[in-house]
């Protein structure tokens, strides 16, 4: 008889239970918002991998405009009515990003050794003949080059965000 | 002994503390893969200011060979022949507009060199000016944090003298 007889203990209290919720409340509540921040933040870095491939297209689209016609803009850049550059907002997905052009004169300095070409003895097919003088420098000041910078900008979470991407348009028409 | 192993008061905390530890875990992993994204980020941001960057310089360089032609050739053969490369060094080497240091938004260095080389076509009487531009991006120790080398090959017609 006494083989067959079981303490009744089996289940769980009550008290059991009420910890047992408030300790997986407990954790899972701040889970939950480090998921909600995580899931933000690939948001986030959504936005700025797209701003970023804005200002990359944008600035390709600028060093194929032409010398004179880059200059500081806000607003799409035309020519006898073809656009050549497109500025301004532009909206993707749910956000809205503004960009515009800067351009900024970069004059250039240019260092070579000019060759005495009326030296006695100079033959122009024999280079032991040449006769090199000291380095010297041509500088272009104005019209030589340019720097331009496309700027994308948005709000996220209130605040200013910005991308800028730098190249240099020579004038290679000078 | 047996008593002891058959006990079930208290499980329901053993049980949902290892299940909060086993959430924690994952969610701690979760954070982590998340953190990998914005270096990602900022990878690609320097990646594409260094590949426009040596596009500019290739530009620039161009426009040097356009300006003095001339003297490129005269550096290039005298070394060729063997007669020291000083010159070519004061052609390329020491441009300051040709090699220098860029910084960007984020006050990130990148540091670019000029190289120009000269394919000769005697049959064709053209020549091949190769301009080689690399970008470096350095860290603020000055190591080297990504190479990016553009190039651009110019052809002219020789025309006797």
């Amino acid at each position: 008889m006494r083989r067959f007889y079981r303490p009744l203990n089996n289940g769980f209290s009550l008290i059991e239970i009420i910890f047992s919720v408030l300790i997986l409340a407990g954790t899972m509540i701040p889970i939950a918002g480090m998921m909600g921040y995580g899931f933000e933040g690939t948001k986030r870095d959504q936005r700025q991998i797209t701003a970023i491939q804005l200002c990359q297209s944008r600035l390709n689209q600028a060093m194929s405009v032409s010398f004179d016609a880059l200059v500081n803009s806000n607003t799409t850049i035309a020519s006898g009515g073809q656009v050549l550059l497109t500025l301004g907002d532009v909206t993707q997905g749910n956000t809205s990003y503004n960009v515009s052009l800067q351009v900024v004169n970069r004059p250039v300095s240019y260092r070579y050794a000019p060759v005495d070409v009326n030296s006695p003895g100079y033959l122009v097919d024999t280079p032991s003949t040449w006769v090199f003088q000291a380095p010297i420098l041509l500088d272009i000041n104005d019209n030589a080059a340019k720097t331009a910078t496309i700027i994308v900008s948005w709000i996220d979470h209130g605040k200013q965000q910005s991308v800028e991407l730098s190249t240099i348009k020579a004038n290679l028409q000078l | 002994m047996k008593k002891f192993l058959h006990a079930k008061k208290g499980m329901a905390l053993v049980i949902v503390l290892t299940m909060s530890l086993f959430l924690l875990v994952l969610a701690g992993s979760y954070i982590r893969e998340n953190s990998y994204s914005r270096p990602i980020n900022e990878r690609h941001f320097e990646r594409a200011q260094a590949d426009f960057l040596g596009q500019g310089i290739v530009q620039l360089a161009a426009m040097k060979f356009k300006k003095r032609p001339a003297e490129f050739y005269y550096a290039y053969r005298a070394m060729r022949a063997g007669l020291g490369d000083a010159s070519l060094r004061a052609y390329l080497n020491e441009d300051t507009t040709l090699n220098g240091i860029f910084s960007d938004q984020h006050n990130s260095r990148y540091q670019f060199s000029t190289q120009m080389q000269l394919i000769t076509n005697q049959r064709y009487q053209t020549d091949g000016i190769r301009i080689i531009v690399t970008v470096e991006q350095l860290s603020e120790a000055g190591q080297v944090l990504l190479t990016r080398i553009q190039e651009h090959i110019l052809e002219a017609v020789r025309r006797p003298l």
